[in-house]
Order: C-alpha cells, then structure tokens, then sequence
C-alpha cells in the first residue's frame, strides 16, 4: 500500500499505522497486558484482537472474558480508529464509552473487534464498534459507541495532569 | 445466608480477571469499596502517563457488580447488560478508589452507579452507570 505513494507527499497516519499491524502494541502497558493486537487499519477504520486468556475470565462457569478487559480492548481498537481518522498528529482521551452486551463471549474464543470512526471534527471524534467472538458477523458479542476528545498539543495535554494547574476543571 | 465477607470472597474466586488486575475489596469500614493499587502495566498512556480507560471502567463495573451482589444477597454473578462510562479527569499513576450506589433493584434488573477517585475524593476521575442482570437465562 505505502510501495504506491509519491514519496515527496507525506503519507497519511493511517498509512503509518497500517505499517505496523500483527503487532503487540508496546506504547500501551495495558494493551500489551491483556493482549490487544491491532490486525488491520484504514483510514478511520481499525481492527483488532484479544485471544481468549484464563486470567481475563469473569466467570469462571461459562469461560466468558470479563466485561472488564472486554472494555479496555474496545477502548483500544476505537481510541486506533480515532487515530485512523486523524490528519494531522494529535493526541486524543476518551470522554464517554457506552457498551451493550449482546450475549456473553465463549469460553476459548478469541475475541475482535472492528471500529470506525464516523466523524472527526477539530475538538471531538465519534466512533462505533462491534465486537465478535468467531469470524462471521453473526458471532457479534457487543456493541460499542466511543467518543473521543481530540488534544492538539502536547503542552494541553500535559497541562492536564499537572497537579499545579488544575483547578479541577474537566479534561 | 453467607456473610458479606463470603460472597466476595465468592466473587474474587469466581472472576480471575480481578486478580489480574489487582483490584482489592474493602468491607471493613462499613461501606463497600474498591481500591487499585498503582502498577505500570494499567498505564494506557505512557507519555502523561495515565491509566488506561478500560482499566478505571473495569473497576468501577467490578465494584458496581460487588455491590449488587452484597445488597441482593445473591452470590450468583450479575450479568453486565450494558455500561456507559464518562471520563472526568486523566487517571495519573497512583492508587484509585471506587464505590458504587445502586439507583433501583428489580426482580430481574438492578440499576447501578459508580464513581471513581483518586487522592482527592473531591475529584471524581470517572462516572460509570450500567444495568446488571440478574438471573440466569
């Protein structure tokens, strides 16, 4: 894909990020941890997936993966679709997440998830998910709507966090 | 029927995901809380660094859940039916705590709200409300 491009445009951060797919992601401790590989990626588009682990159980009876870890992937795989989205760097936190369980996952089965960011304006992105525990679609375990506030600078982003300058307003 | 102390204990042996994150469960004060000891893999951004989202939605959800169980006296599992999270405040790297207020409890449905905070319980980091279900299918 990135073989095609004119070298003197500057690709797209989708297309960098479409380099890097079938990886365990190392800038996130917490992806890594649970075992969150980003599979696919185009623009405004990611895919991903978790495999079925013990220690993600939630119930040990049925073998499900706990909501938990479940949201912490979704999370993931729609913070890569925002990312997808974007044209210029930026960083990006979740503002809300809301998931429905259409039925517990399968003891075993790997889970994946597709999300698509379905519009990115300057300060807000807004992403839609599904989550599957087998290939077919018809294996659709949740749905998931994300939004996602976009951080142009890196000095806003760190202004956040500083104990010294926040007053306690909302990030 | 079994104690609080038990069905929680119930709950932490049923869930190995809450070993996995290290979420702790605290009865001794008379109200039910959850603490999260800081530990660098719950970091989802490591250039703030901040926790990672899911891992504050999951303890908010798994403290939500204690709490169902402990009010309903039941020690079968609540299913999560859905979960909705706002995020407040960036999770630094630090302990958090969670404690969770049920809105109504129906025969089949309980409605649940939980907040989370960090040193300065003035300062919620995240909101989460869900509806859990209750009996089996």
């Amino acid at each position: 894909m990135i073989e095609n491009i004119d070298p003197k445009i500057r690709p797209e951060i989708w297309q960098i990020m479409a380099q890097h797919t079938g990886q365990v992601s190392d800038a996130t401790p917490q992806a890594r941890a649970i075992g969150v590989i980003i599979t696919e990626v185009t623009k405004a588009n990611a895919t991903g997936t978790m495999e079925w682990r013990e220690d993600l159980v939630g119930d040990t009876q049925s073998g499900t993966i706990a909501s938990g870890a479940v949201i912490t992937f979704v999370d993931q795989i729609c913070g890569a679709a925002c990312m997808a989205a974007l044209t210029e760097p930026a960083g990006f936190a979740t503002l809300d997440l809301r998931i429905d369980y259409l039925r517990p996952s399968r003891r075993g089965h790997n889970l994946r998830t597709k999300a698509h960011c379905y519009r990115i304006s300057r300060h807000v992105a807004f992403v839609r998910a599904m989550a599957f525990d087998g290939d077919s679609d018809d294996d659709q375990i949740a749905a998931v709507q994300a939004t996602f506030m976009i951080i142009k600078s890196r000095k806003d982003m760190l202004k956040r966090t500083n104990p010294e300058t926040d007053k306690g307003e909302s990030v | 029927m079994i104690g609080p102390k038990e069905t929680i204990a119930q709950l932490i042996e049923n869930v190995p995901y809450i070993a996995h994150l290290g979420l702790v469960f605290n009865l001794e004060s008379g109200e039910f809380t959850t603490s999260l000891p800081y530990k660098p893999d719950l970091v989802g951004n490591p250039m703030l660094p901040a926790l990672h989202g899911g891992v504050i939605a999951a303890m908010m959800e798994l403290t939500a859940m204690g709490q169902v169980i402990l009010i309903s006296g039941s020690p079968e599992l609540p299913k999560t039916i859905d979960v909705s999270i706002d995020y407040l405040r960036t999770g630094k790297p630090e302990a958090t705590f969670a404690r969770a207020t049920i809105t109504k409890l129906g025969r089949q449905v309980a409605n649940v709200e939980a907040v989370a905070c960090q040193s300065d319980p003035l300062k919620p980091i995240a909101k989460l409300h869900g509806h859990f279900l209750m009996v089996g299918e």
